[in-house]
């Protein structure tokens, strides 16, 4: 059974008014437990506004969200129950830290949810583990930190409270590419260890290419596809004309095949760009002919 | 060629740190030059652009734009109208509820007669493609577009020289794109003197010049296709190569005879295509 379910869900911003824009229209989604999903899709295309109703932090105009099945809406008692389920990782985290110690800003999710200490202190640690930061600097002031860091305490304090599903909206904006790397890495590494469901909003499809199982494209407030990464790339041509920041090297590809070589174009990694290369010219002969 | 900004043996620490930020920078802009600064997080960077239109002043050594040095109190007015900074995050940039009056802002300050303010503002707003939002609330604009007004800001003061402190960090794809290309047009065709810091390889690329650094020094400098080529180098900094590269020197290692200076798709296309078929 998928673990998150969106059924007809439709919001409307400033519904009524002249300013009214509609964000969501009738998306239907389901999302199986376990699985490492991207989203991308051009701002104004209601990403954000469809991650906000899976914590239930907007309630559905029309539509429903169902966890395990349940509407979190009608179907659970406390709506809180559900944001312990679903993690919600926001841009710019690190400007949501506000503790004295490190530890207390990432003990203050668990603690919420009414944890013994002795559990909360382990969550602490194991969710500082997973982002890098050394027990030792626990009791450090986060605000002495550097950005990056401050961003990986943030979403230690998500992560401490094992949601099920752990969704991070843009986590690596305005990060170096070893600290976007880092970051990119932990979070894949939580999700293997764990086995729990991700899901990545990000403009950079290098990243999803690398780590998505997975990838939601949107436009407009609808569902453009939702598939696995490499049937998504392989309507690279489509995606660019969206304005949608494709990879270089699938750029490289694309041109390939515009002067006449008769080769796939669904490449979106180093790895497998090289290992399509070499097939290519395998399959031709060498070209010594040519 | 005239200097624009020069850096000499620059030193400069912050109060509360052991280290100092820059360690004897030497680095020089010339005059319609598009220079990309690179770096990981906490390298100097901003704190070296910040330099540049006296913002900071140096510990030790010294910076001069346009022979006028920044420590020099009586200078620092007609350094700040040659040289116009950019922030990364546009909302902290923007002080007025209309965008033609952000743009105004600079120069009702500087006490311009208001019909040269209309023509000045109006010229800016052109240049940077923000003409059609003039009479809208900045805060009902996409980042990419409140980052094109923050541009046009600067650019009505009539800076010989602009200086972007990674200006696309917070934007899509599509305002990425938007903003390079207002910055590549006041570069190649105002003759505008641009700095870029950034963290993107292909923004990168585009320009003429790569400066890079590393732990408050400048550790490396030349064109694109000189600092990209070598791979190695690049990613010993913490830094990325473009793709281009990239698959030029994996395929490289296998013992193909390939260009890492290949960084255009078209370039890096032409060369693969060589190579299917050769």
């Amino acid at each position: 059974m998928a673990i998150l379910k969106i059924e007809n869900l439709s919001y409307t911003y400033n519904e009524g008014l002249p300013g009214a824009t509609k964000a969501l229209d009738n998306v239907n989604l389901e999302i199986e437990e376990g699985t490492f999903v991207g989203v991308i899709g051009h701002t104004g295309c209601g990403k954000s506004t469809l991650i906000s109703h899976l914590n239930g932090l907007t309630k559905p105009q029309q539509g429903a969200i169902y966890l395990d099945g349940k509407n979190i809406w009608t179907e659970y008692d406390n709506i809180r129950d559900v944001r312990f389920n679903v993690g919600l990782v926001f841009q710019y985290p690190e400007y949501q830290l506000f503790e004295e110690t490190i530890y207390k800003d990432i003990a203050f999710g668990p603690k919420n949810m009414g944890l013994s200490d002795e559990e909360v202190d382990k969550r602490v640690k194991m969710a500082a583990k997973f982002v890098g930061i050394p027990e030792y600097a626990l009791e450090g002031s986060p605000f002495d930190l550097s950005g990056g860091q401050k961003r990986r305490v943030a979403i230690a304090g998500i992560i401490a409270m094992q949601p099920r599903v752990l969704v991070l909206d843009e986590p690596c904006a305005g990060l170096d590419p070893e600290g976007r790397e880092l970051i990119l890495s932990q979070v894949k590494n939580y999700h293997q260890t764990t086995g729990g469901t991700v899901i990545l909003v990000s403009h950079s499809m290098e990243d999803i290419a690398n780590y998505a199982d997975k990838v939601l494209v949107m436009e407009n407030g609808t569902v453009y596809n939702y598939a696995n990464t490499e049937e998504i790339f392989q309507d690279a041509e489509n995606l660019s004309k969206m304005g949608l920041g494709i990879p270089d090297i699938t750029k490289v590809f694309l041109k390939l095949k515009e002067m006449g070589l008769d080769i796939d174009t669904d490449v979106y990694t180093i790895p497998y760009a090289v290992k399509t290369l070499l097939k290519y010219k395998e399959k031709n002969g060498g070209g010594h002919n040519a | 060629m005239q200097e624009m900004i020069k850096a000499e043996n620059l030193w400069f620490g912050y109060s509360d740190e052991k280290e100092k930020a820059l360690q004897g920078v030497n680095f020089t802009a010339t005059k319609g030059e598009f220079i990309a600064v690179l770096g990981s997080n906490g390298c100097g960077k901003s704190t070296l652009a910040k330099h540049f239109n006296a913002i900071l002043v140096p510990d030790e050594g010294r910076v001069s734009v346009l022979d006028m040095l920044t420590s020099d109190d009586d200078r620092l007015f007609d350094i700040r109208q040659k040289v116009g900074m950019v922030f990364q995050n546009p909302d902290n940039q923007i002080v007025a509820t209309i965008v033609e009056e952000d743009v105004a802002f600079a120069l009702e300050n500087m006490g311009v007669e208001p019909t040269e303010i209309r023509r000045r503002i109006d010229e800016a707003m052109e240049k940077t493609g923000v003409y059609k939002f003039k009479d809208k609330a900045p805060h009902h604009l996409s980042g990419g577009q409140k980052q094109r007004v923050a541009i046009a800001g600067i650019i009505a003061m009539r800076p010989d020289c602009i200086v972007l402190d990674e200006p696309t960090a917070m934007l899509d794809p599509e305002g990425r794109r938007k903003v390079l290309k207002t910055i590549k047009t006041l570069n190649k065709e105002y003759g505008i003197t641009v700095i870029l810091i950034t963290h993107y390889m292909d923004e990168a690329a585009q320009a003429d010049r790569i400066v890079v650094m590393s732990k408050g020094k400048v550790v490396k400098e030349g064109t694109p296709k000189e600092i990209f080529s070598q791979v190695e180098l690049v990613k010993s900094l913490s830094l990325d190569v473009p793709q281009t590269s990239e698959i030029a020197y994996e395929l490289s290692k296998l013992g193909y005879n390939l260009s890492t200076e290949a960084i255009s798709i078209d370039e890096c296309a032409q060369q693969l295509y060589d190579f299917l078929k050769g």
